[in-house]
């Protein structure tokens, strides 16, 4: 029969814990809110960069831009890859980073690594992938300027020749119940376009190229913002989902607790009453 | 609404603008380019600088940080890199960037990126001169 103070104890510290996940869950939501309406305040500009972009490229021979063209030999391929600030979020850093590793092992040509987010420093470490650069200091709701850093950084890299392309690794969010790691080509850029019908005769100042060099510096930060902004989605809502069902879990075990809590007592009070009676009788006999 | 032309800012951040404006200026390539409605379709790269715009005889500023703009259909669409209002300005946070940039640029130590200081001064300078013009008003 198990102790009735020690199951009282397990209660209250299974309630503890239940406590704890429903705050983290909480906590998730708000973040998942708000990360969904940065989400939605940067559409416009997106698609109107979009816009100038295709008006641009339909026209002119965009091909030249440093952004655009590759490099004329890929020794150096650069991965850029996006985890969580923390774990408790189910498998959503594990599966980006086997995603991102596997990856990396597939190719022969000489791999980096830069990674976004502070989760799991010293797994990354034993895998042996060399990582050039860390943002640790990532907030849980990325903004433009957070996203301007790291995209000037990869500029640079890309230019500077010290690696011939960028590409990025994140969890693509697709519902709230499924994620799945995808890897993108951000350097060279491979804007897709779209012939626009509406055909302005634009005048253009200074020149195609320049304009379309900003347009490129935009193009890039907006990417590189957007994926920030779907991989910290996809974070809040893993961590949502295994905080919705930790919680559930705890409720079933504390139902299960307060039945054998019951159970003991029962016992006990039977106990109890049969002593009594026993030695009621015993002093009848007398 | 005669004589008026749609202005809109925006980053990827959000609007930081939208208001019908009588008169535009914004800082290009080759120098400050006025634009009135009706004005031809345009397509321009942004410097580093002060967005004036004028609604009912009263002046507004916005620093802006290198980006493009497009017109057409009476419309100004200024894409920036990142933007902010004469009014929300932090002077001393401007002032203390730009002294920092000088300081980077002076020393070139090593590691720095000149251009990059230069341009983050030159953002600096135009936050702070877009503090000024709202001073002045």
């Amino acid at each position: 029969m198990a102790n009735m103070r020690a199951i009282r104890t397990r209660i209250k510290s299974v309630k503890n814990t239940q406590q704890i996940t429903k705050a983290m869950k909480m906590v998730a939501v708000s973040k998942l809110r708000k990360t969904q309406s940065r989400m939605q305040s940067m559409r416009p500009f997106a698609d109107k960069s979009q816009e100038v972009l295709n008006t641009l490229l339909s026209g002119s021979s965009g091909s030249q831009n440093r952004f655009i063209k590759p490099h004329k030999q890929v020794n150096k391929v650069c991965y850029v890859l996006f985890v969580g600030n923390r774990g408790l979020c189910g498998v959503y850093n594990n599966a980006v980073l086997h995603y991102a590793l596997d990856l990396i092992e597939n190719d022969s040509r000489e791999c980096e690594l830069v990674v976004c987010g502070r989760w799991g420093k010293d797994v990354i470490a034993k895998s042996g992938v060399k990582v050039i650069k860390a943002f640790p200091e990532l907030s849980d709701t990325p903004t433009a300027n957070e996203a301007i850093e790291i995209a000037e950084y990869l500029k640079q890299l890309f230019l500077n020749g010290e690696t011939d392309e960028v590409h990025l690794v994140y969890q693509r969010y697709i519902s709230a119940l499924s994620q799945k790691p995808v890897t993108e080509q951000l350097l060279p850029a491979k804007p897709e376009t779209e012939q626009s019908g509406a055909g302005h005769a634009f005048i253009f100042a200074p020149d195609a190229d320049t304009v379309l060099e900003s347009v490129m510096q935009l193009y890039i930060n907006n990417k590189l913002l957007s994926v920030m902004l779907e991989a910290r989605c996809g974070e809040h809502t893993a961590r949502m989902t295994a905080m919705t069902s930790a919680t559930d879990s705890t409720k079933t075990l504390i139902d299960e607790l307060g039945l054998s809590l019951n159970r003991a007592r029962q016992a006990a009070i039977t106990t109890e009453i049969s002593e009594i009676v026993g030695g009621a009788a015993a002093l009848e006999r007398k | 609404m005669d004589n008026k032309i749609h202005l809109q800012i925006t980053t990827a951040g959000g609007a930081v603008c939208d208001v019908m404006s009588n008169y535009v200026a914004v800082p290009l390539a080759d120098g400050e380019a006025g634009i009135l409605s009706g004005h031809a379709a345009m397509i321009a790269a942004l410097k580093e600088g002060v967005v004036r715009y004028k609604v009912d005889e009263q002046f507004s500023y916005t620093a802006v940080s290198g980006g493009v703009l497009s017109v057409a259909d009476n419309e100004v669409i200024i894409l920036a890199r990142s933007a902010e209002n004469a009014e929300s300005i932090d002077i001393a946070r401007a002032q203390a960037s730009e002294k920092r940039a000088r300081e980077r640029i002076e020393h070139k130590r090593q590691g720095i990126d000149l251009d990059r200081a230069q341009l983050s001064l030159y953002r600096a300078i135009a936050r702070e001169k877009a503090y000024q013009l709202l001073q002045k008003r």
